[in-house]
């Protein structure tokens, strides 16, 4: 078999296959983003972490939560954008507005940063330049668009590359000795667990954490291999959705496994993709229409796709470039698929004081944040110096001249005890809060 | 099945590696029933039972003082104070539940007061002391305040005693029986029962609605505020720039603040041994397993309430005189009561897995 560059091109970019695997698609984001946002209302989250906080901590300086009923009305337009992608209709103004909307929510506070969040950012990104509102869409039907029956192979491979892409990283990430050879943080988060009915007594054992430590790392490497290999892939989709549904009854996360085990539904090959729309026109009754389109990959989109996949590899592996140990430090941790990966609390107390004067005073963290926000900002370095600098603004106005905060903060990883995480006399109004290597971080040895 | 023969072989060898000494032993071995039980039964239950009792006698204290003052019923009103304000150490870390529903702290000891506002209340006459502009101006310390005025003699406060102020005074009195009781009430098992809904299998795990993820997150959030700052730090002046704010200390007019915070440090190691019988050193013995550097976190946690007692030891009330007269102490106990917080919120919640909101989290 020739492995030519034309090949390669003709197998995975630009051969035509039924549009099917993308309405699939479609249809299970758009409803599954409905039911999260949904879901994120009902449980009050809108105001406990988009109003009541005093303090954010936005990924990008100035990026904040609208005021007043402002963050209502964002997540109101977040669900009906969500279900106009799934009804598939003005979808590409759809899918543009939900992926900015959504986007901006997810950078107001990295308190609240989730891998799958980040996930549903980039999906929504690569959905802005998929026709998938080309068949059984309401944007057919009203004759916004003509009906698609054929698309390339790309459109379809893009999106199995974002999901081949999380389970591969997320599997090497967990290849450290932590994970494989202490079984940890997954003996203290299954010990946890050993008071649930039933199976309770079998997360008693240590050796129940090495078998699903092992288990989840080969089980994250491989998988994308085993689904898209048409003689494995019942059988992994089986083991997708047990193994997903064990990490949600046994962990606080949310909506990700479903997300996952409704995506995953993407390696499923384009006929059977083609049986289900089929079984679904024929539930709603869905008239076809006669004309019968196809869609090309234009060049520009070529160089979007391509430069998407390169980020994709690289954004993982920055880690690469810094010193240090990455699950300490933290450098080039998020954006990277390391999910449910380690264990990390901390107690940060911060002392201000005002240069060359006398006295020095100890801040109440719970004045000004959230138990969950303190809790994630106490490990974390960026964090911590956005915590300072809002800390530096306030005791400005209270009429210092020029504060100094610093902080003593105590770190546990993994469950070894805790330990100084910082140089607790860096004045951290001072330091750079960039990409840059934090040398003020203490090492981890 | 050659692939899982290598697989496990592989396997067995990595094992061998690992630094776990019994890898195929227990890493859980402690049973949060009994324990839950001991506490409820032996500690919370008891103690808001405490708590009840001496408010009632504090209610019938302050009657008898404001139907026939003098400076003897004075003195035993006095007294009755100072019995349920000890007794609300041992409930202080426990404000969840019926407590939290009920706002008891806010209700029972707020400080330092407001002492215009007391008196203005007093003046005028008209006042709930349920609302949240009366915050500031009900609780142990008002009635402190009001038992012992500063500047006058003991039959000048007894004579200066007025109507209006009477009926302040038991209307303090009053409120705090009355909120005491229903706490208690509400736990008991002949009342509320949340006792029942403590102990109970549904409510074992460690989780935001777990007896444990509520019990540590309250005493966490109490030591840190109300313990630590509250008791030691804030009139020490941690929070201004090392100058000492006097009057926020803890029974400032009455003047026993190291007393009671001496029982609260008490109440907590109390509730981390579970008394004589099983509590949070057990569990953590229990788990100790789970990482053999930290096999050694009970008896480190232990030694750290030690280390506070001992740093406290030679600290005698008043607390506003100790810290004139010797700061650096006072600072001494803060810092050991910090390394306390620290291994509370950090190495203990961790190992317990203690959850601290109800949002989705991905482990990092």
């Amino acid at each position: 078999m020739p492995l030519s560059r034309t090949y390669i091109a003709d197998h995975l970019v630009n051969k035509k296959v039924t549009i099917a695997p993308l309405v699939t698609f479609r249809v299970l984001f758009g409803l599954l983003m409905l039911v999260s946002v949904i879901r994120f209302w009902v449980n009050g989250w809108i105001h406990a972490l988009y109003v009541a906080p005093k303090v954010y901590f936005p990924f990008i300086e100035g990026i904040q939560p609208l005021s007043g009923t402002g963050m209502y009305f964002v997540f109101a337009a977040l669900a009906l954008f969500a279900a106009f992608i799934a009804f598939g209709l003005c979808y590409r103004i759809s899918a543009i507005s939900f992926f900015l909307l959504f986007t901006y929510v997810e950078l107001i506070d990295k308190s609240n940063y989730l891998n799958h969040y980040y996930f549903v950012s980039l999906i929504g990104f690569l959905l802005i330049w998929l026709p998938a509102n080309g068949d059984f869409s309401l944007d057919v039907k009203l004759g916004l668009r003509k009906k698609l029956d054929l698309i390339p192979i790309g459109f379809i491979n893009i999106l199995k590359f974002q999901v081949g892409v999380l389970y591969l990283f997320a599997g090497i990430a967990k290849i450290n000795p932590d994970w494989l050879l202490r079984a940890q943080p997954m003996k203290m988060w299954l010990s946890a667990n050993a008071y649930k009915p039933v199976v309770g007594w079998l997360f008693r054992y240590k050796i129940t954490a090495f078998g699903l430590s092992w288990i989840g790392m080969i089980y994250d490497i491989t998988i994308p291999f085993f689904l898209s290999k048409r003689s494995t892939r019942f059988i992994a989709y089986a083991g997708v959705v047990l193994f997903h549904l064990m990490t949600w009854w046994l962990f606080p996360i949310g909506m990700f496994p479903f997300i996952m085990i409704a995506i995953t539904t993407i390696y499923f090959s384009p006929e059977t993709h083609d049986r289900w729309l089929t079984a679904l026109k024929h539930l709603f009754r869905w008239q076809s229409r006669s004309e019968n389109g196809q869609y090309l990959f234009n060049q520009p989109l070529k160089f979007i796709f391509a430069a998407f996949v390169v980020l994709q590899v690289i954004l993982p592996m920055r880690y690469l470039a810094y010193p240090g140990d990455l699950f300490w430090t933290e450098q080039g941790y998020r954006f990277s698929w390391r999910v449910m990966l380690m264990e990390k609390a901390g107690q940060a107390t911060f002392f201000v004081s005002d240069q060359g004067k006398e006295g020095e005073s100890v801040v109440a963290n719970y004045e000004h944040l959230t138990p969950q926000q303190e809790k994630m900002m106490a490990t974390q370095p960026d964090m911590i110096v956005q915590f300072a600098r809002k800390l530096e603004t306030i005791y400005l106005k209270n009429g210092m001249s020029d504060p100094v905060v610093r902080a003593e903060v105590y770190v546990t990883l993994n469950g070894r005890p805790s330990r100084l995480f910082i140089n607790p006399h860096t004045d951290l109004t001072e330091v750079k809060n960039d990409w840059s290597h934090k040398d003020w971080v203490l090492a981890n040895d | 099945m050659r692939l899982l023969l290598l697989l496990l072989s592989v396997l067995s060898v990595l094992m061998s590696c690992t630094s776990d000494s019994n890898p195929f032993g227990k890493m859980n071995d402690f049973d949060q029933g009994p324990m839950l039980e001991n506490l409820g039964n032996n500690l919370i239950v008891p103690a808001y039972a405490e708590l009840s009792s001496t408010a009632e006698s504090l209610k019938i204290s302050a009657q008898t003082y404001t139907s026939a003052p003098s400076v003897e019923s004075l003195g035993t009103l006095r007294s009755s104070l100072k019995s349920v304000r000890l007794a609300w150490q041992y409930c202080s870390p426990y404000q969840f539940g019926p407590a939290e529903s009920q706002g008891l702290a806010g209700l029972v000891n707020i400080y330092p007061v407001d002492t215009f506002q007391i008196k203005s209340n007093i003046e005028n006459g008209d006042y709930n002391l349920n609302t949240l502009s009366n915050a500031d101006a009900r609780g142990f310390q008002a009635l402190g305040f009001l038992l012992y005025k500063p500047n006058l003699s003991d039959s000048e406060i007894v004579a200066s005693l007025s109507a209006d102020e009477a009926s302040y005074i038991n209307e303090i009195a009053d409120l705090i029986a009355q909120v005491s009781a229903s706490v208690h009430n509400a736990w008991s098992a002949d009342g509320g029962n949340y006792l029942g809904t403590f102990t109970s299998p549904d409510s074992y795990g460690v989780n935001v609605g777990s007896s444990v993820g509520k019990l540590i997150n309250a005493m966490n959030l109490d030591y840190e505020r109300n313990t630590r700052d509250g008791k030691i730090g804030i009139p020490v002046g941690i929070r201004s720039l090392g100058d000492p704010i006097l009057h926020a200390s803890e029974a400032y007019y009455a003047g026993y603040s190291l007393e009671l915070f001496k029982e609260s440090i008490q109440a907590y190691y109390q509730l981390f041994l579970g008394g004589e019988d099983v509590g949070f050193d057990d569990y953590l013995k229990g788990i100790e397993a789970v990482t053999t550097e930290n096999s050694d976190l009970s008896d480190r946690i232990s030694s750290q309430f030690v280390s506070i007692q001992n740093s406290a030891e030679p600290l005698k009330d008043p607390l506003p005189q100790q810290i004139e007269d010797n700061k650096e102490q006072v600072q001494a106990v803060f810092a050991e009561m910090q390394q306390l917080a620290v291994l509370f919120k950090t190495d203990m919640a961790s190992q317990l897995g203690v959850v601290i909101t109800y949002q989705d989290n991905d482990g990092d």
